[in-house]
């Protein structure tokens, strides 16, 4: 797996070339030259020729000018995929002598939807290795974007070697509350930039332990599309554990929490040549010591003469195939279904529904108002890409409002992004794309038949609410989606149970358990017992062994059910 | 130390600061002068989290502990724990010169040079650098090489090291106090020297100290330590989990751990219930006996199973006819020598200090088996620092020698 090269002369043969494409893409390209980027070919492509030319690189091509007359193919997929039919040749041209292609860009519109798998089938013609770097819309930006986004990433599933997919959603937690809406995107783009900067270094530079493209699918492969990215830069005395832990701390991936749930993992390390093998031993080991057994580790150290005297750590982490993730409001249609699908107990999915349903009188009343926000922060994001607006919301069926809100109305301070709190953003770690789509259409299938016990769903939430714990008085909105956990895999817990895990949360106080709540997503279990039960070891570092925090009582991570109910014993003397 | 014979043993753990004056006697044997014994506060997994407060209870423990022994305290055993303490093994090397052809005392310090060439992780320094078996050209497990024939002297060793921090941080305690630190030792080690005896250690036996912040543990092979650690779970995380899965303060918590606690889940012990009384600020409480046995069982045979595993890893399961040993704090729960013969599958005794005399209150508490053990390991290095004072003295009346 792990080889040592010592050959400084693979540069001769070895072409990169980083192709931006669509709006998304052409962004995240400026931003990589602007960073000075020189590890290959910067290619801008765009079908929008107004924006293709804000993009500084040299290489700039304009995709279907006969078509679309350089305006753009208004959000179509198959107008991007034509676009690029028409400009074949000027983007063979450019793709010549490449080995290794690096294609990014957002996918939800017509550009990087259609037309970046046509664009991957190209360069792996033309004998390229392909490595697409993806960004998935934002879920406020609506339906249609996420259905073209999906079946956007099916196709370049089979058309690209390697596929690493961002959700914008998670990104938005990168960014202040209070930043410029450019600052917030500057943030995404830099974040693809760094990615694709440290892939490249990792595969083009003199390495000390090599570790290649083929170690990245591996890592990832179990994951299906979706990666987890986390990147980390320090310097000083300790500086490979403090950009590990930077890395560990990127919303993106979410700590060391995050990792329990991974299947594989990749690492790269780059220091300058001061970088000392003990540093990269220390550091591995407390990583691996970490992880769970089951996680397949990847390493590779790269010296790079640049980095003297600080070190940048990366990781990419390919989701565990069969674990329960979140489920978006949004449900997003398949078009085949790559991988055979878990079956979730009735009861989640029910729950699952109770939260989509918009018929469901509280949600409507309480999300109306949430969603003018979103189409105003959809239109900023749209125009933000240089990509026509008007694409997502009609298409979307007006009774359906409330399945697309994520924002909360009390975020826009000027940001388009949302701030996030961190119990938020934990709860989005195990989101992985590809599994969201099964859960959703596995949720589908089984709602329709299960219409009449739908309408009672509105009561249950409500009973819930009325549980002691939950009963502090806050916010109608934060009530109103309490917190559910779906775990496809293992059984749930009593209904009591759940709750009252949930009230402890509540009874932390934090503003971001109610934060926690206000989303509407489905949860994995493992993390409610985080905000509190750590409890004495409040300060201290966390015990993990295997990924388990042992400082958390056994019985709740066991799942050991205690056989009274001592809370109601204590109330009643 | 040499000249009085008198030895203390310190060590600052997680629930209690423990401080053991004991005499050294020429015939290899202890006595106990007194203890002191304060509640500890700002440790947390056996590490000092708060220096200020816990530099209080060490100068109380200390002030006690030269009372009740009449003792002049200046300096100390400090024993010392935490998850940051890991070993290893590794072996040491050295050519013996072609003219010379035999092995001399010399060689021992060269070969443990050589052993501890091991690359420590960062800012971590050793602790205990513990013989287990020498090699002539490869002649397996020489027990005392001197005189013997040979190109090359090997050794097997068992490394203990730390993080510099926090053993500074344990040190800086004693020392912010005027009193000096003669060595750190792993408090694990420490126990082990009272709590196994020479037949133990020779037919392999591993010693479990579970205290309150850490559970610390010691396998002996051959005589030999062949593996050790810390695991920062103790008494302290079943308290924990009694105040949240019974939802009672901590305090109560520990009270019904103490008084009540057990880790029986059938039987007797685990029917009827416990009233905890309403008080000032507590509006009492009665819970089920085998909600809270359910509790502790859980978190101990967790903890326990944990050990068992770094054994397995280790590959010492099969050879550890002497079998288990508990000690530390948590021992004294009702039944956990049960629930370890379950998950060990083989003799578990509870224990404390063995082969030391005084009053046996003090050995005979398995909370002071660390503090009475750190005074039995001055005992067991004392030979080698007089044998090694005396040849450096020997060296300055004949250099040339």
């Amino acid at each position: 797996m792990i080889e040592m090269t010592r050959n400084t002369f693979q540069d001769r043969e070895w072409s990169v070339k980083v192709v931006g494409l669509g709006g998304a893409g052409t962004h995240a390209l400026t931003r990589l030259a602007t960073d000075g980027f020189a590890g290959g070919d910067l290619i801008a492509a765009h079908t929008d020729s107004r924006s293709l030319n804000l993009c500084p690189v040299p290489t700039r091509l304009a995709l279907g000018q006969r078509m679309t007359r350089g305006l753009g193919v208004g959000g179509d997929p198959d107008l991007g995929r034509a676009a690029v039919e028409e400009s074949q040749e000027a983007l063979r041209g450019h793709l010549e002598g490449a080995s290794l292609v690096l294609l990014m860009t957002g996918l939800g519109g017509g550009t990087g939807s259609g037309g970046a798998p046509r664009v991957a089938e190209i360069a792996r013609e033309m004998g390229a290795q392909v490595v697409v770097l993806a960004t998935l819309p934002f879920s406020f930006e609506g339906r249609r974007r996420a259905e073209q986004a999906a079946q956007g990433l099916a196709a370049l599933q089979r058309a690209a070697d390697l596929v690493i997919c961002f959700e914008n959603d998670r990104m938005s937690s990168l960014v202040d509350s209070s930043a410029g809406v450019e600052e917030a995107f500057g943030v995404v783009d830099s974040l693809l930039a760094q990615t694709v900067a440290s892939l490249v270094s990792m595969t083009h530079r003199r390495s000390v332990m090599h570790s290649g493209f083929d170690d990245i699918a591996a890592a990832l492969s179990a994951g299906g599309a979706s990666a987890f990215c986390g990147f980390g830069r320090a310097e000083g005395e300790n500086r490979v554990r403090q950009a590990l832990e930077a890395a560990l701390q990127s919303p993106l991936l979410g700590g060391y929490e995050a990792l329990q749930r991974v299947s594989g993992l990749w690492i790269s390390i780059s220091g300058g040549s001061d970088l000392r093998w003990s540093e990269v031993q220390g550091v591995m080991e407390e990583l691996s010591q970490r992880l769970p057994a089951s996680v397949r580790l990847f390493f590779g150290a790269v010296v790079d003469p640049l980095l003297v005297g600080s070190a940048t750590v990366t990781l990419l982490a390919g989701a565990c195939a069969g674990l329960p993730v979140q489920v978006r409001a949004h449900a997003v249609s398949v078009p085949e279904a790559p991988e055979p699908m878990p079956v979730l107990p009735l009861e989640s999915l029910q729950e699952w529904k109770s939260e989509e349903d918009p018929s469901a009188p509280l949600d409507a009343e309480v999300n109306v108002p949430e969603f003018e926000g979103a189409e105003a922060r959809a239109e900023i994001d749209s125009s933000e890409q240089a990509e026509p607006v008007a694409d997502s919301n009609p298409s979307t069926p007006p009774q359906e409002p409330p399945a697309t809100p994520e924002p909360e109305p009390a975020a826009p301070q000027g940001g388009g992004l949302r701030p996030r709190t961190s119990p938020d953003l934990r709860r989005d770690i195990g989101a992985s794309f590809l599994k969201r789509r099964l859960l959703a259409r596995n949720a589908e299938a089984t709602a329709r038949a299960e219409e009449a016990q739908l309408a009672q769903n509105p009561a249950r939430v409500r009973q819930s609410i009325q549980s002691p714990e939950a009963a502090a008085p806050t916010e109608v909105e934060s009530q109103v989606a309490p917190q559910k956990m779906v775990d496809a895999p293992a059984p749930k817990p009593p209904q009591g149970d759940l709750t009252s895990g949930l009230g402890d949360q509540r009874g932390a106080g934090s503003a971001a358990s109610t934060h926690v709540a206000k989303s509407k997503s489905t949860v994995q279990e493992q993390m409610r017992f985080e905000p509190v039960s750590r409890g004495r070891f409040e300060k201290t570092d966390p015990t993990v062994v295997d990924g388990q925090d042992l400082d958390v009582p056994t019985f709740l991570r066991r799942r050991i059910s205690l056989s009274n109910d001592v809370s109601g014993s204590s109330q009643g003397h | 130390m040499a000249k009085d014979q008198i030895v203390v043993g310190l060590e600052i753990g997680t629930s209690k600061v423990a401080a053991v004056v004991g005499e050294l006697k020429s015939d290899q044997t202890i006595r106990i002068l007194g203890t002191g014994l304060t509640p500890s506060r700002g440790v947390r997994k056996g590490e000092i989290v708060d220096v200020e407060t816990a530099s209080r209870c060490v100068r109380d423990a200390l002030a006690d502990a030269e009372s009740v022994s009449d003792v002049d305290i200046r300096a100390v055993f400090l024993g010392v724990s935490g998850a940051h303490i890991k070993s290893c093994q590794s072996r040491g090397s050295v050519l013996i010169p072609e003219e010379r052809g035999e092995v001399i005392a010399e060689d021992f310090e060269q070969v443990q040079e050589s052993a501890r060439q091991v690359a420590l992780p960062h800012d971590h320094v050793f602790l205990h650098t513990i013989l287990q078996h020498y090699y002539v050209d490869g002649q397996d497990e020489v027990l005392n090489p001197v005189g013997m024939l040979g190109s090359k002297l090997e050794a097997d060793f068992q490394i203990i090291y730390g993080a510099r921090t926090r053993i500074g941080n344990s040190m800086r305690c004693v020392r912010d106090l005027g009193v000096e630190v003669t060595f750190p030792v792993f408090n694990g080690i420490a126990a082990a020297q009272v709590v196994l005896n020479a037949d133990q250690k020779n037919a392999g036996a591993v010693m479990i100290d579970m205290g309150g912040g850490t559970t610390d543990y010691v396998a002996y092979c051959n005589g030999a330590v062949k593996a050790c650690g810390s695991l920062a779970v103790g008494g302290d995380h079943i308290t924990n989990d009694i105040s949240i899965g019974v939802r009672i303060p901590m305090a109560r918590a520990e009270w019904l751990k103490v008084e009540e606690g057990s880790v029986l889940t059938r039987g007797e012990a685990a029917e009827g219930r416990v009233v905890l009384k309403p008080e000032a600020g507590f509006a009492g409480c009665v819970v089920d006996r085998i909600t809270l046995n359910t509790i502790i069982a859980c978190r101990v045979r967790e903890t326990l199973e944990l050990v068992k595993r770094e054994l397995d890893q280790a590959n010492l399961l099969r050879y550890l006819g002497g079998g288990l040993l508990l000690t530390g704090g948590c021992s004294l729960l009702e039944g956990i020598d049960e629930i370890a013969e379950e998950v060990f599958g083989f003799s578990v005794r509870l224990t404390h200090a063995h082969a030391v005399s005084g009053p046996t209150s003090a050995f005979e508490n398995p909370q002071l088996s660390a503090a009475i053990g750190l005074i039995k390991y001055a005992q067991a290095i004392q030979p080698t620092e007089t044998k090694r004072s005396v040849r450096k003295f020997l060296n300055k009346l004949w250099p040339l020698r």
